[in-house]
């Protein structure tokens, strides 16, 4: 079966159904396939994002459109106090936690990922208990943890007094200096399953005879692992890397629900998420022309990102032959 | 005989559709729609008209209403955010001018400002609701340790003294949900930088924020920290309430939709509440705002129907009926609320008051003064800025949109 055909052109047609087949584009005779999700794509994605982008060359006056202003607001949002202050805080903070995220949540998720591989007994078991967080609700989480992290009532300062380490109680969502760090930590908690299972997957599909013929030249387990599996695992790590950043630069339900929409305690939370949320659904007669403005910077910045990471990825294609 | 009785069916039914039009009430209060079903029945078999009350996700509402106020197809009545949130419906000429309605003549000037352009004047809603933020405190607590209401900033303070040597935390606050911290500010700190005096001379230009008496509010706001909960930048909200509720604290600073939440969670709960009076001045006040209106929309098919009951929601007839029905403070000349505790808050009201100066001028422009304050008391609370250079920032971020009107 597997060898069957599944090209329609593999088939003589026949007299009549060839003409018909001729005049007839592939574009229009897939139509039906190709066109829902078009139609669905453009009305949802495409039409929303354009009109962001064309919200952003006005003047707002509340509700109703004033004249064109080409990328005044865009100079605004880059130049003029405070949005620029703003802007600079939230993409500082959004860098960080990208850059936190890839040591804290993505190494721990590699080395858990080529443990678990080595694993005779339970790997699979660890798997799923590793993945479970991931099932999660993000507001679930966030709710958990601050419960968790809380300084009056929660058991994480407790249980560290109780151990005597009452230095280390501190209250972890409230100073700016452990905030953002402390939401990091709760969102590798959330996703670290994810790119381990991707790990799991690429690693899986080394050959093994790879390793073996190491192993018989007397290679060390870490020889395998840094000069095999290594960079034989960079499509899983382009992947991760693309998606934490997408995921990091995204950032809002998470912060939203443990700190709040203003960047508390003292703004250090603050990230273009949050950013953009107070801005486009806040007070002020700007809200539909600064946060469409802010909302296309970072649509722009994204894809701009995304693309260079995925460029340079395709340059490194593995093939196993 | 069957035929005369379809035909008085049908007229009926002509009569019925043709008299009784239907106006729609659109509002975010989701919680309050039985109540709300109550209070407008008695206006529906007086006036006979039939109101359609449809409350929406609170969240969800704004947007709703904005994108149905701009395709023509709003509720005849909508309920509105007050000052800066309702602007941007005023500014698009969504709503219809009330001016000259007789409704508006129930109202005070301070109410109806919170509905009215900041061009012309005119004003477009009726008032529905009114906080006043205050100190609650618990009166078992107080009077188990022999506290009375304080009359003097020194004896505010000797209330936190004794409140803290017997274990209480004296003063439930979040200082992790900025939003809360203007609200502290204003309740200890209206009165150390002159109340409406100082309301009037920062809008006209006189002051600014960097006033001696306005950084001496936020040195006060500094001095209580150790009134309040330890690591007050970690503590949220729900921990203030849930701190206030179990009677672990002995006073909550806060508004008056508090109440109804703290005796629905613990009916025990002996409150009550005083202004705080100011340091230096001793002088005490209460600070208010204006919640919402109600408002007819230029969607609204009968405009004279419509008017006619925002007119009735403009009299003391539904201000005593919602003030009753849901605990809440109505700003409606002439009534008087039953429950002893709103009663309590409305005579603190009445006895001195000054805007919540934050929320009523400065939500006109982005960033908010409210924002800017309640991120730079966290700051305050770790002691990564001082008052003075917190007064400097909020008159910096102000100066961005906020120009003063001049003398």
């Amino acid at each position: 079966m597997a060898d069957a055909p599944i090209s329609t052109s593999a088939r003589r047609p026949k007299q009549g159904e060839g003409r018909k087949a001729k005049r007839l584009s592939p574009l229009v005779r897939f139509a039906p396939f190709w066109l829902p999700a078009f139609a669905l794509y453009t009305l949802f994605i495409v039409w929303p994002l354009a009109n962001a982008v064309a919200y952003s060359l006005f003047d707002w006056n509340g509700l109703r459109r004033g004249e064109f202003v080409g990328i005044d607001n865009f100079i605004r949002l880059f130049r003029d106090a405070p949005w620029n202050v703003d802007l600079w805080d939230a993409f500082r903070h959004n860098i960080w936690f990208f850059v936190l995220t890839m040591i804290l949540q993505n190494s721990v998720a590699l080395g858990f990922a080529v443990i678990l591989s080595k694993l005779r007994y339970g790997g699979r078991f660890f798997q799923n208990l590793f993945f479970m967080p991931h099932l999660l609700a993000t507001v679930l989480v966030g709710f958990l943890w601050s419960l968790i992290l809380n300084p009056l009532f929660g058991p994480f300062n407790k249980a560290l007094k109780l151990i005597g380490l009452d230095a280390l109680a501190q209250p972890w969502l409230g100073q700016p200096e452990t905030a953002l760090p402390t939401i990091v930590v709760v969102n590798a908690w959330a996703w670290l399953g994810f790119p381990m299972m991707l790990f799991l997957a690429n690693l899986g599909s080394i050959p093994a005879s790879y390793l073996e013929a190491a192993r018989l030249d007397g290679a060390s387990a870490w020889q395998v692992f840094s000069r095999i599996e290594l960079p034989l695992l960079r499509p899983s790590l382009v992947i991760v890397a693309v998606m934490t950043f997408i995921g990091n630069f995204n950032a809002f339900e998470l912060v939203f629900v443990t700190a709040g929409s203003d960047g508390s305690p003292a703004g250090s939370t603050d990230v273009l998420g949050t950013y953009f949320y107070r801005t486009a659904f806040g007070t002020g007669p700007d809200a539909i022309q600064m946060g469409s403005t802010l909302a296309v910077v970072t649509f722009g910045f994204i894809v701009l990102v995304s693309t260079i990471f995925l460029r340079i990825a395709r340059r490194g294609q593995v093939v196993y032959d | 005989m069957r035929f005369k009785f379809f035909v008085s069916l049908i007229a009926a039914f002509l009569v019925s559709t043709v008299a009784a039009q239907s106006l729609d009430m659109w509002s975010w209060r989701t919680e309050d729609i039985d109540a709300y079903n109550k209070i407008l029945a008695t206006y529906e078999s007086s006036s006979g008209a039939d109101i359609n009350f449809e409350a929406f996700l609170n969240t969800e509402y704004n947007t709703l209403v904005a994108t149905s106020l701009q395709a023509n197809e709003a509720g005849d009545i909508v309920q509105t955010r007050s000052y800066g949130g309702v602007m941007p419906w005023i500014d698009g000429g969504y709503l219809v001018s009330l001016d000259g309605q007789p409704a508006l003549g129930n109202y005070s000037a301070e109410a109806l400002s919170a509905v009215a352009s900041r061009e012309t004047g005119s004003v477009y809603g009726v008032p529905f609701a009114i906080q006043v933020l205050t100190m609650f405190y618990n009166k078992d607590i107080f009077a188990d340790l022999g506290l009375s209401e304080p009359s003097t900033w020194d004896e505010f303070m000797a209330i936190n003294e004794t409140l803290q040597a017997n274990g209480y935390i004296p003063m439930a606050l979040t200082g992790k949900d900025s939003w809360m911290l203007p609200i502290f500010h204003t309740v200890v700190g209206a009165g150390t930088y002159g109340g409406q005096d100082f309301v009037e001379d920062i809008l006209d230009g006189t002051r600014t924020f960097e006033d001696i008496g306005f950084i001496e509010s936020l040195e006060t706001v500094k001095m209580l920290q150790p009134y309040l909960p330890p690591d007050v930048t970690g503590v949220s909200y729900a921990d203030s309430q849930a701190l206030f509720i179990n009677e672990l604290a002995g006073m909550f600073p806060g508004g008056s939709w508090e109440g109804a939440y703290f005796r629905a969670q613990n009916p025990d709960l002996n409150l009550g509440v005083f202004s705080v009076p100011a340091r230096i001045t001793d002088e005490a006040m209460a600070s208010w705002f204006v919640d919402g209106a109600w408002a007819v929309s230029t969607s609204a098919e009968n405009e004279a129907e419509a008017l006619e009951f925002v007119n009735w929601l403009g009299s003391p007839e539904f201000g005593q009926a919602f003030t009753d029905e849901l605990s809440q403070l109505s700003p409606i000349a002439g009534v008087t609320p039953s429950d002893p505790l709103l009663s309590d808050i409305v005579d603190l009201w009445n006895a001195k008051s000054t805007d919540y100066m934050l929320l009523v001028h400065f939500r006109y422009g982005s960033p908010s003064g409210t924002t800017i304050i309640g991120e730079d008391i966290q700051k305050l609370f770790l002691g990564d800025m001082t008052a003075s250079e917190a007064a400097a920032n909020l008159q910096a971020q102000m100066a961005t949109w906020f120009t003063p009107s001049g003398n």
